[in-house]
Parts: C-alpha cells; sequence; structure tokens
C-alpha cells in the first residue's frame, strides 16, 4: 500500500528519537509500519451492514477517513478503539488484539464526536480527570492536562465550566484529552464541527504537526478541504466497502476516465489551442471559454504542466493562469464517491 | 543487539506497564463521579437529609444514656420509676437499630439523587467511550461506579454509626459501656450489608437508564414498591415473602446482629419501627445479597451489551 508510507517531511534526527534504536537502516514499508490494521471485518447492525469486508492498513502520519453519512467511518473508528467488536475479520492496533489487551489503549488517544461530557468540570479537570485513567497520580495527571490544554490553545479557558464553552472549545478540549497521554496513535471523530476560521486553522496544524511527530493520526471528517490541509494521504469509504486509500495525487492519477480539466488563461487563447491540440497527444479536448481563457482534457496533468508554457512560448504567448479545478481532493470525493 | 528503524517515524510503544494500567483505576472512576456529584445541589441537599437524620439519632441516644444514667441512680430506691423510664425512652441498641432502618431509608433517597446518573450520565452523554478507549476493564468501571456509589452509605451510614457510637461509649457510665462495646462489629456488618445493597442496586439501575432524574425515581419506586408489597403480603400471612421487602430484611438482619426487641415505649409511639421481622435472618441477608447481586449481574449484562472491549 504505497500511499501509505509514512510521512516524507519527518526529519531523520525525529525518526531516530522516535525510534530510540537506530541503525540508519530505513526499510521500505512493512506489515510493522502498519499501526491500526483491519483484515476482513464486517460489522452489521441488524440488518444494516456498516462494514463489509473491509481490509486497511494505516500507518504513522495523518490519515483522512473520508465517506458520506453512514459510510461506515465511525464504525471502523469505534472498531479500532475497542468500542466495538467486529462480526467477522481481526482487528489490530500496534499489533495486538485490543479485544483481549486493554493496555493497548495506552497508546491510543480518541476524540468522539459528541461533545456533551461532564458539564459540571472545567476543561482542565475533565482532561485532569481522563488523563488519570492513564495510571498518573494526580500531580502527573494535572500537568499533562495543562500541557495539552495549552497545545490546543485553551490555557486561558482552561478553568471555564464545559458547560459554559463553545463548540470550538469544547472540539479543542476533547482533542486535547485525547493527546493528554502522549498516545501513539490518535483518532479524531470530526475534530473541527464548530470551531471558527481561527481555531480550524490552528486544530489543523496541531493534527499536521502530530502527524509529523511520527503519530498515527487517523481523521474523520466531511470537510474535504480541511482534510486536504491536514494531509494527503485519505481512505475513501462508501457503503461500508473500502472504496480507495493512498495519496490524493496518486489516486486522482489512476481515474483514466477521468482526464484532468486544466483552465489556461492567455491573451489570444485561439492560436494556443490548434497548437495544443496539433502537438499534444495527451490532450483530448480543447475549447475556447473567454476570449482570454480556454479550457482543455488531458489524461497526463504532469506532462501538460510542463508542455503547454513552453507553447504558449513558441508562440509568443505568455500564460497568466493556469488552473486544474478538478485535480483536488474534493474532484476525488466527487467522482469515487459521489458519481460512483 | 543489533540497532535497527523499522520505519521513518515509528515509535515503539512505552514498555513501561505500570503506566498503562494505573495500581487500581477504578479510583479515578469513582473520583471524578463524586466529584461531579458533589457539584450538585441536589446531592448537598440529600446530605443535609442524611445529616440530620444522624443528628436527631445523636440527641436521641444522648437523651437515653442520660436517662439511663437517672434510671440506675433510682434503681435503688425507686425501681418502678427505673423500670417505667427504661420501657419509655427503650435501649441504646434500639435506637442503633432505628438508627441502622431509618437512614436506610434517607440513604436510598440521597442516592437516588446522586447516584441516578452514575452510569446513566455516560450512557446519555457517550462517556463510555471515552472510558473504553483507556486502559480500563468493564470490571475497572463497573468497580469505580460501584465504590463512587457505595461512598454515598458509607457516609450516610457507616461512618455515622461509628460515630455515634464512639459518641455513645464516650458519655455511657461504666455500667452501660460494657455492653456498648460488643454492638460495634454486628452495628458495623449490617451498616455494610445495607450500604453494599443500596450501592449495588442503584448502579445496577443507572445501567439501564439514560436520564439521572428517572433512575433515581425509579430506583426510589422499586425499593418502595418491594418494601410495601413484601411487608403487606407478609401481613396477610404469606410470611415469606416478607424477605422481598429489604427494609424488613434490613431491620431483621439489623435486629438480628444487635439483639434487639420491639423497641422502647416512645419508638413504638413514634413507629420508629415497624414491629415486624423476618423469621430468619439469615435467609433476609441472603435476600440482600441476592438484591446486591442481582444489581450487579444488571451492570455487567448492560455494560458487556453496550462496549465490546
Amino acid at each position: 500500500m504505497s500511499a501509505m508510507t509514512p510521512s516524507t517531511e519527518m526529519s531523520e534526527e525525529m525518526s531516530e528519537e522516535m525510534s530510540g534504536e537506530v541503525s540508519g537502516e530505513v526499510s521500505e514499508e512493512t506489515p510493522e509500519t502498519a499501526r491500526l490494521i483491519a483484515r476482513g471485518v464486517s460489522k452489521s447492525f441488524g440488518p444494516i451492514r456498516a462494514l463489509n469486508e473491509f481490509d486497511l492498513e494505516i500507518g504513522p502520519g495523518v490519515t483522512g477517513l473520508l465517506g458520506p453519512n453512514g459510510s461506515g467511518k465511525s464504525t471502523l473508528l469505534k472498531l479500532f478503539s475497542g468500542q466495538l467488536r467486529p462480526d467477522t475479520g481481526t482487528v489490530r492496533v500496534l499489533g495486538r488484539d485490543p479485544f483481549r489487551d486493554v493496555s493497548v489503549f495506552a497508546a491510543l488517544g480518541l476524540c468522539p464526536e459528541q461533545d456533551k461530557f461532564y458539564e459540571e468540570l472545567t476543561g482542565l479537570d475533565f482532561v485532569t480527570a481522563l488523563t488519570r485513567l492513564h495510571g498518573y497520580d494526580a500531580r502527573a495527571a494535572r500537568e499533562r492536562a495543562a500541557a495539552a490544554m495549552a497545545r490546543v490553545g485553551m490555557t486561558a479557558h482552561e478553568r471555564k465550566p464545559i458547560r459554559a464553552m463553545s463548540r470550538g472549545m469544547r472540539q479543542r478540549t476533547k482533542i486535547a484529552q485525547a493527546i493528554a497521554h502522549d498516545p501513539a496513535i490518535v483518532l479524531l471523530d470530526e475534530p473541527l464541527t464548530g470551531a471558527d476560521p481561527v481555531a480550524r486553522a490552528e486544530l489543523i496544524e496541531l493534527i499536521a504537526r502530530l502527524g509529523a511527530e511520527g503519530r498515527c493520526v487517523v481523521v474523520s471528517s466531511h470537510v474535504l478541504h480541511e482534510v486536504e490541509a491536514m494531509t494527503h494521504q485519505v481512505v475513501l469509504i462508501r457503503f461500508g466497502r473500502l472504496r480507495a486509500q493512498g495519496d490524493i495525487v496518486r489516486l486522482r492519477t489512476l481515474l483514466d476516465d477521468r482526464p484532468y480539466r486544466i483552465r489556461v488563461t492567455t491573451d489570444a487563447p485561439r492560436p494556443l489551442a490548434s497548437r495544443l491540440l496539433e502537438r499534444l497527444d495527451h490532450v483530448r479536448a480543447v475549447s475556447v471559454v473567454a476570449d482570454d481563457a480556454l479550457e482543455l482534457t488531458t489524461l497526463e496533468l504532469d506532462r501538460a504542466c510542463f508542455d503547454i508554457p513552453q507553447l504558449a512560448g513558441e508562440l509568443g504567448q505568455t500564460v497568466r493562469g493556469f488552473t486544474s479545478p478538478d485535480a483536488d481532493l474534493e474532484s476525488l470525493y466527487r467522482y469515487l464517491i459521489e458519481e460512483a | 543487539m543489533r540497532n535497527q528503524i523499522f520505519s521513518t517515524g515509528y515509535r515503539p510503544l512505552p514498555p513501561a506497564e505500570a503506566r498503562a494500567r494505573g495500581p487500581w483505576p477504578a479510583w479515578p472512576i469513582a473520583r471524578t463521579a463524586l466529584t461531579l456529584a458533589w457539584r450538585r445541589t441536589g446531592t448537598k441537599i440529600a446530605l443535609m437529609l442524611c445529616a440530620a437524620v444522624v443528628f436527631a439519632v445523636g440527641v436521641g441516644l444522648v437523651a437515653q444514656v442520660l436517662a439511663e444514667n437517672a434510671a440506675q441512680q433510682l434503681a435503688e430506691g425507686q425501681p418502678l420509676a427505673a423500670g417505667m423510664m427504661r420501657a419509655v425512652v427503650g435501649s441504646v441498641q434500639d435506637t442503633f437499630a432505628i438508627f441502622l432502618r431509618t437512614q436506610f431509608f434517607f440513604s436510598a433517597v440521597a442516592l437516588a439523587v446522586i447516584g441516578g446518573g452514575l452510569i446513566a450520565d455516560d450512557r446519555h452523554a457517550g462517556a463510555l467511550e471515552l472510558y473504553f478507549s483507556r486502559p480500563l476493564t468493564r470490571r475497572d468501571y463497573a468497580l469505580g461506579k460501584l465504590l463512587a456509589a457505595l461512598a454515598v452509605p458509607l457516609c450516610t451510614i457507616v461512618a455515622p454509626f461509628v460515630l455515634l457510637w464512639l459518641m455513645t461509649v464516650g458519655i455511657a457510665p461504666p455500667a452501660l459501656r460494657g455492653p456498648m462495646l460488643g454492638l460495634l462489629a454486628p452495628g458495623l456488618g449490617g451498616a455494610l450489608l445495607a450500604s453494599l445493597t443500596l450501592a449495588a442496586t442503584v448502579v445496577g439501575v443507572s445501567a439501564h437508564g439514560e436520564r439521572r432524574r428517572t433512575v433515581g425515581v425509579i430506583f426510589v419506586v422499586i425499593l418502595l414498591a418491594l418494601s410495601a408489597v413484601g411487608e403487606g403480603v407478609a401481613d396477610a400471612g404469606f410470611e415469606l415473602a416478607g424477605y422481598l421487602s429489604p427494609t424488613r430484611d434490613v431491620q431483621t438482619v439489623v435486629d438480628s446482629l444487635l439483639g434487639v426487641g420491639v423497641g422502647g415505649l416512645a419508638a413504638q409511639l413514634l413507629e420508629l419501627r415497624s414491629g415486624s421481622v423476618n423469621d430468619s435472618a439469615w435467609l433476609s441477608a441472603g435476600a440482600l445479597t441476592l438484591m446486591t447481586l442481582a444489581g450487579l449481574g444488571a451492570v455487567g449484562a448492560r455494560l458487556r451489551q453496550e462496549v465490546a472491549g
């Protein structure tokens, strides 16, 4: 599963620090890298099959879990967090069976979707209470809780009762309780819901940073552009089945029946349009859509990026704009989930 | 040993198993539940009610000890007056038995207010996810909630019993002190059995509800209904039905342990004792134990249904 390779942005120093054992020998992706594994997992609720023969391996870094409502995202998170037992198949968390060995949850942090917990407690008390369940004494738990609250930008509001918190604050407090015990795996179910734009930006940065630290972060979300801002690794689920998994750009290139649309803005689009059709075999169609713009379809985005400015240059033109409106996660989602 | 990086960013699980699970994971759960309960006004009112009962019994005990003192002084010159005085105020043992029975009721009300939401609130808010995505077993969770529930009757029945006993022993004349010393162990036994029964029952009911208040009301209704039906049917002639009544069972066990009878005249006039108990204290203790086990079983069944881990 090439798309699930660990983050390449991580420095070697960090890798060494995280590993604790160093030889300079970095292996290719192996089953050992997968921290969350589901093999042949099915789960039904009465007549409804939420997950159907599901196979998935998720390694370090941030992975976006995407799919429409009822597709099985939350069920999958609940299987990994030990809330549900699969009807068939096996689930492994860090190589262990979570249903036999609950100590594996010491390395897991869960941020569930709902946010109405213990309204009478302050945010700090709430996070402290949950951190204590990991075996920390009262002081250590409080210190960790305070650090986690600071990490999610809640220090100023940490002594506010949860009932007085806005939705965004509750979200951040939930994330704080998920990371306070420094887990290797973080499962986030709709973590950005209710957060204001500034908080969203901060949370996206935080989540991306958690992934860059080497943690396995799984984010279930409906907001595609926000997932795209966190990671390029995605898992697409539809009707309880795995629809696609991997890097957004690589997945997009695999959709042969969906050529890329490219919009080019230039002074004289007509001569460029005829030159494109004449010279570039990967260009399927070209249409002039405005006095200063043309739109073309191609199967090879990379070559188009290189060839079009070159041809424009040959004609003495300048490319003023070059966009591909369907090379992003939203298009991938539309093609694989909505239009499937 | 050959050092090796297994993959970029791989971080192995911390080997410290000591951190993976705390020494006694049930305690933080109980502590959080009690902290939450303490922040509610209803908790404080319910506990004040129980404290009022303790105060009233304390005053009664002081009066009894003083009366007993006076009776002992009268006994030589006016034995009839001394006997009458003893008959009216009753014995200290009676008062302790009355306290345990009465406080069983008030503690049940306090538990309804405090313990109704112990598991129901978690189910309602979906907080079970937060607990069971941590290194906790269902047993840890149930034990934590049971501890929280048990803390209430321990504070309202067991601890006051010990305090009242200490006070009575402290002020009692030497002749009364001797029999008083023997009351502690049996009284504690009865208090603990009553506490455990209440705690397990409220946690069992809470595990099957989702609204704190509804659970509290159902818990009290169950106790009242069982008591009413048990006592009613037993009084009508079918003695075995008396074991259905938790209050009657508590009274039977406590009376047997403390070795008391029907109580003094004052207690009878104030109707502080029902006067009717079951035939066998062992069977009553068994009935209370069965009720406790039913409560624990209800918790286990619900958690097995709700949580896979």
